[in-house]
């Protein structure tokens, strides 16, 4: 064989590759581009997981594309085929895209409920013990109200049973002359059963005061008479703290006769005059000087 | 038994069946494609209802046409190419119908995650005022 003819023969081979070639890559441009969009959404691993029907329908008309094209189909139904294979590929994506949201709508879907649970259970706990809140200190009022109506009503009673009587100096209570030995300063039995009384009310109420005062008639000298109350009054001062009494809430003073009571003419006016009087101060310990 | 004899399964009447057979072919492809436009009318009118019109617009439009290119072919006799474009129609409603559904899944994601901030905000300041 001649080296010419060889040439002849190479260069018909490499035309005809070359034609082959040209004829491999005949194939439409839409064709290429349809296999490619399949493929990459193949690659795609949530539209595997979240669209595989619509993945498997683009994949299948791939299929059919190919075979129309090995078939040796019409220019404009391979044409048709392979747009209708890019649009599958399109929906495939809008169907993993709308999974993936429905997925995040129900995860937030419960997180959301979750939120709501437990805010109505710090609102619920919360009521619950404002309301708990509430009811102590309404408790709490009632009790104080009670307390201070009971202690009202014990002095009352107190005051009463000490026969005290109401005046724009507070309550007085009145030893009278009988509760007294004749002209003397010492107080008898009756006396001191009443002062046992006025003890047991001063212990209960540490914070009030008394104010002794001795009074008398205006028989005899005034000096007699100065003398005798004051004596009378510190009689009973000294009987209250032999009770137990502090003497820094006992104040005695003697008036003699300058303060009575009714007129020192009649037998039973004078009476009224020689007496003891005892005058019980407020809560905060201050009584009103004459 | 004469009827049996005609049909009996030889060659020769295998040969004799093969135009009866391309006839019904050709009689089966050929036939005015009501079902696939009918199909394809639904599908977009679904895509519509979806919202298509507000979400994907101009998928929607592109499906219309084809349905009227479909349509106009039907008219015209050619069943082949209105069979085609009616599938092609159905596709791209699909298409459209898929793309709203993907838009409002994703705007509805959005505004719940969007809620659960304000709901967790409010839970904080919440807790803030109980302390």
């Amino acid at each position: 064989m001649k080296p010419i003819m060889m040439t002849a023969k190479l260069t018909f081979v490499c035309s005809l590759i070359f034609l082959l070639s040209a004829c491999a890559t005949q194939p439409h441009q839409d064709i290429v581009k349809a296999e490619i969009l399949v493929r990459s959404v193949q690659n795609d691993p949530i539209i595997a997981e979240k669209a595989p029907v619509a993945l498997r329908e683009a994949e299948e008309s791939l299929s059919a594309l190919k075979a129309l094209e090995s078939e040796g189909g019409d220019e404009s139904a391979l044409q048709s085929m392979a747009y209708k294979t890019q649009l599958r590929t399109q929906i495939a994506q809008y169907k993993a895209d709308s999974a993936v949201a429905k997925e995040i709508i129900t995860k937030a879907q419960a997180e959301r409920k979750n939120i709501q649970l437990e805010a109505r259970t710090m609102e619920a706990d919360l009521r619950a013990r404002q309301a708990q809140e509430a009811q102590k200190k309404a408790e709490q009022a009632l009790r104080e109200s009670e307390e201070a109506r009971q202690k009202a009503e014990d002095l009352a009673r107190q005051l009463t049973e000490l026969q005290a009587q109401a005046t724009d100096r507070g309550m007085v209570l009145t030893l009278g002359d009988v509760l007294f030995d004749y002209n003397k300063a010492d107080i008898n039995e009756g006396g001191l059963r009443i002062l046992t009384k006025l003890v047991e009310f001063l212990e209960k109420y540490p914070e009030r005061n008394v104010l002794i005062e001795g009074h008398t008639d205006s028989t005899g000298s005034d000096s007699y008479n100065q003398t005798l109350s004051e004596k009378r009054a510190e009689a009973v001062k000294v009987a209250l703290n032999h009770q137990g009494i502090h003497p820094s809430r006992i104040n005695a003073v003697g008036y003699g006769k300058t303060y009575p009571i009714a007129s020192n003419d009649t037998e039973l006016g004078k009476q009224q005059n020689r007496r003891v009087e005892i005058i019980l101060s407020d809560e905060h310990g201050v009584i009103k000087s004459r | 038994m004469l009827i049996r004899r005609i049909f009996r399964p030889t060659l020769l009447n295998r040969f004799f069946l093969i135009p009866f057979y391309s006839l019904i072919v050709s009689c089966t492809t050929t036939p005015p494609p009501y079902e696939e436009i009918t199909r394809s009318s639904y599908v977009i009118e679904e895509a519509q209802e979806d919202g298509a019109q507000t979400h994907a617009p101009l998928e929607l439009r592109q499906a219309h046409q084809t349905l009227e290119k479909a349509q106009q072919a039907l008219k015209d006799e050619r069943y082949e190419e209105a069979r085609n474009l009616a599938s092609v129609a159905e596709i791209e409603a699909e298409l459209a119908k898929s793309k709203t559904e993907a838009i409002k899944n994703k705007q509805a994601a959005e505004d719940i995650q969007e809620s659960i901030l304000v709901l967790k905000q409010e839970s904080l300041r919440y807790q803030s005022v109980k302390q």
